[in-house]
């Protein structure tokens, strides 16, 4: 089970939050103030916290600030309104993990706290990826699909990898372009969609039904099975 | 302020030219009807003698007046000389008195003045005009040198006048241009000599005060209204997703793709208010932390790999040239933001079987990165106006898009001190960002 401290003043964001990271997967405790919070994060072990920009005592940063330099080491995922490449910047060089804008999908909120716990997990040398008939070589970078090989390119396999590794979850276009470009700023939505749709296709050649399901005002999902 | 003190210095120079001249043209007028006096004296007596005297008269004349400044003749009906110490070899038609050039009678110049007599003689006198002439040359030099003392003075002095008012100028030209610029908060500057110049800087500085205020208010409002729906926006969205995963006892099946609608609908919404609060966070931040040197080629490089497969799929050819290690200084995260928005544009206007070409080139101590297209372009008189929130094209038309875009760029260039235009690329459009080059300062 997952320890979350939930930083949030705003109710409906909070229960979104909540509603999200239920039993039996997640435990989480939620902490209304920054002063809350700190208290919290002093008194008990999190595996995560998820922390709000603006709080009505405390600057998130400064929250941060605080926890860092009592040595609290728990990954923070930030959360804010404020979506510009420099405010993320400054979220992570005070010390936060991850960056979320909101409005934001609570799949994608439990996919980053995913992210943030594997970090630093080193993938044994001869890991080999593999969801439902969709099978993938993460040191020769070679996908196969229903036991037929798919050529890909280095960014086609990388889009892959990325939703094979969250099966099940629907993953929207920023946080792909984000997690597999890099880049932060706001793609148009036929960029990322005609990428998906070459990789899509590339599958398909195989002969077989491609796993990349389109969900409609969220992003994609690639099916387990 | 320098021309005008030239401009000055000449017209006090024709002014002061002038004046010597009229004296000059006074004076010798005056010593000339002297002379004429003399002369006219002199022949009236002479006229009035009987013809049998006058040899003799002109002799006693000639001997009794100074050497070489007076001068008499008789001369007869033949032309000949009778008495007399000169000839004028040609006399004009009229009366009176005429001047004769040096070495037409005599060495020197003279004033002369002839009387025919009943018989057909006539007596000729003349009188030596050198120190008239002298006067003549001599104001003639003194008007001359003095007018180019006059000007050479009144330019040093012009020159000298203006060299304080003239670094204001070129103060508050450099301020007119950095404001002009967009850095609306900066003043003219303002001395305590509180003359015309300062009187003009606290006039336009009040302008500038009342536009700053007005555009803060207007922006202000804008982004308040952005960041204000923002919130319930949000949780709206949240609340439009909670329902869309409902399960079984959710709302009749039917209603999930209304949903879903409704969710795409709201985070256009959201799009737009985070890209208006965007570029007001740009305009305003003018951060350069992220600032670094950068070489721009690989960065179109990547824009191009990732633009590719949609330029791909909509039959059109996307190219890239230019060359590699040239350095600008910048936000390399900004400006791949730039060069997709701009490469996005042009995707989106270029119609199948068009073009649309990448490229960084030097200019000097400058890097040109363009994005140039052969789609519709944009009219002269539209491409100013492009780069305003919510401002689009005529050729825009149907074209999906929120009129931000070109905003952002034009922010992000801004930023940068990068300057940005849009040219006709016949056919079609060139968007350039002009950055200077690092390598070159070094």
């Amino acid at each position: 089970m997952i320890n979350v401290l939930v930083v949030e003043d705003d109710a409906a964001v909070a229960a979104v939050i909540l509603g999200r990271l239920t039993e039996p997967d997640y435990a989480t405790r939620h902490a209304r103030t920054g002063r809350e919070g700190l208290a919290c994060a002093q008194a008990e072990r999190f595996d995560v916290i998820t922390l709000d920009r603006l709080l009505p005592d405390m600057d998130g940063l400064t929250l941060l600030g605080r926890l860092r330099a009592e040595q609290i080491t728990t990954p923070v995922l930030l959360l804010s309104s404020m979506g510009d490449v420099g405010h993320r910047i400054a979220g992570l060089r005070a010390g936060g993990d991850d960056y979320m804008v909101k409005p934001f999908s609570p799949d994608e909120l439990a996919m980053r706290i995913e992210v943030l716990l594997r970090r630093g997990r080193e993938y044994p040398a001869d890991a080999v990826l593999r969801v439902g008939g969709l099978e993938l070589d993460l040191i020769k970078r070679q996908a196969w699909l229903a036991g037929e090989h798919v050529p890909l390119l280095h960014k086609e396999f990388r889009l892959l990898e990325f939703m094979a590794r969250h099966p099940g979850q629907t993953i929207n276009r920023q946080m792909l372009f984000e997690q597999v470009w890099g880049y932060f700023f706001e793609p148009s939505d036929n960029l990322i969609n005609v990428h998906v749709s070459k990789l899509r296709r590339k599958l398909e050649r195989t002969g077989h039904p491609s796993p990349i399901r389109t969900i409609k005002g969220e992003g994609y999902r690639l099916d387990p099975a | 302020m320098f021309r005008l003190t030239a401009a000055l210095s000449v017209l006090f120079t024709i002014a002061a030219v002038g004046l010597i001249a009229v004296i000059a043209t006074l004076t010798e007028a005056e010593l000339t009807a002297r002379t004429d006096q003399v002369l006219s004296h002199e022949m009236h007596r002479l006229a009035g003698l009987p013809p049998a005297r006058l040899p003799a008269q002109i002799a006693a004349l000639i001997a009794s007046s100074a050497s070489g400044l007076n001068y008499y003749a008789l001369v007869g009906r033949d032309g000949r000389t009778i008495a007399g110490n000169f000839a004028l070899n040609t006399v004009p038609r009229g009366d009176g008195a005429f001047e004769v050039t040096a070495g037409q009678a005599v060495a020197v110049p003279l004033r002369a003045m002839v009387a025919r007599l009943p018989d057909g003689e006539q007596i000729e006198v003349a009188r030596d005009i050198t120190q008239i002439i002298d006067v003549r040359h001599r104001i003639f030099a003194i008007t001359a040198l003095s007018g180019i003392a006059v000007i050479v003075v009144a330019l040093l002095a012009g020159a000298l006048l203006s060299r304080g008012p003239l670094r204001r100028v070129a103060a508050i030209r450099a301020v007119a241009a950095q404001i002009a610029a967009g850095e609306l908060t900066l003043r003219m500057p303002v001395t305590r000599h509180g003359d015309e110049l300062d009187l003009i800087a606290g006039m336009v500085n009040a302008m500038l005060d009342e536009i700053e205020r007005l555009i803060d208010q207007v922006k202000g409002a804008t982004d308040a209204i952005a960041h204000d729906l923002r919130t319930p926006l949000a949780h709206l969205r949240h609340r439009l997703q909670a329902l869309a995963q409902l399960d079984g006892d959710g709302p009749d099946a039917t209603l999930a793709p209304v949903v879903a609608d409704a969710i795409v609908d709201v985070d256009q919404v959201l799009r737009r208010f985070n890209a208006l609060l965007r570029i007001s966070e740009l305009q305003v931040s003018g951060r350069q932390a992220g600032f670094a040197p950068i070489d721009p080629m690989p960065l179109l490089a990547e824009i191009a790999e990732l633009y590719e497969p949609l330029a791909d799929e909509r039959g059109i050819a996307l190219s890239l040239h230019g060359e590699y290690g040239l350095v600008i200084r910048g936000d390399e995260t900004l400006l791949l933001e730039v060069i997709s928005n701009l490469v996005e544009n042009a995707l989106k206007f270029v119609g199948e079987g068009g073009h649309v070409c990448l490229s960084v080139t030097a200019a000097g101590d400058r890097a040109v990165i363009a994005v140039r297209d052969d789609g519709p372009g944009i009219p002269q008189n539209e491409r100013a106006m492009v780069l305003g929130r919510f401002q689009r094209g005529s050729a825009a038309g149907k074209t999906a898009g929120m009129g931000l875009g070109l905003s952002l760029v034009a922010a992000i260039v801004h930023m940068h001190g990068f300057t940005l235009s849009l040219d006709d690329a016949q056919p079609g459009l060139i968007v350039r960002v002009t950055c200077q080059r690092l390598d070159m300062l070094q």
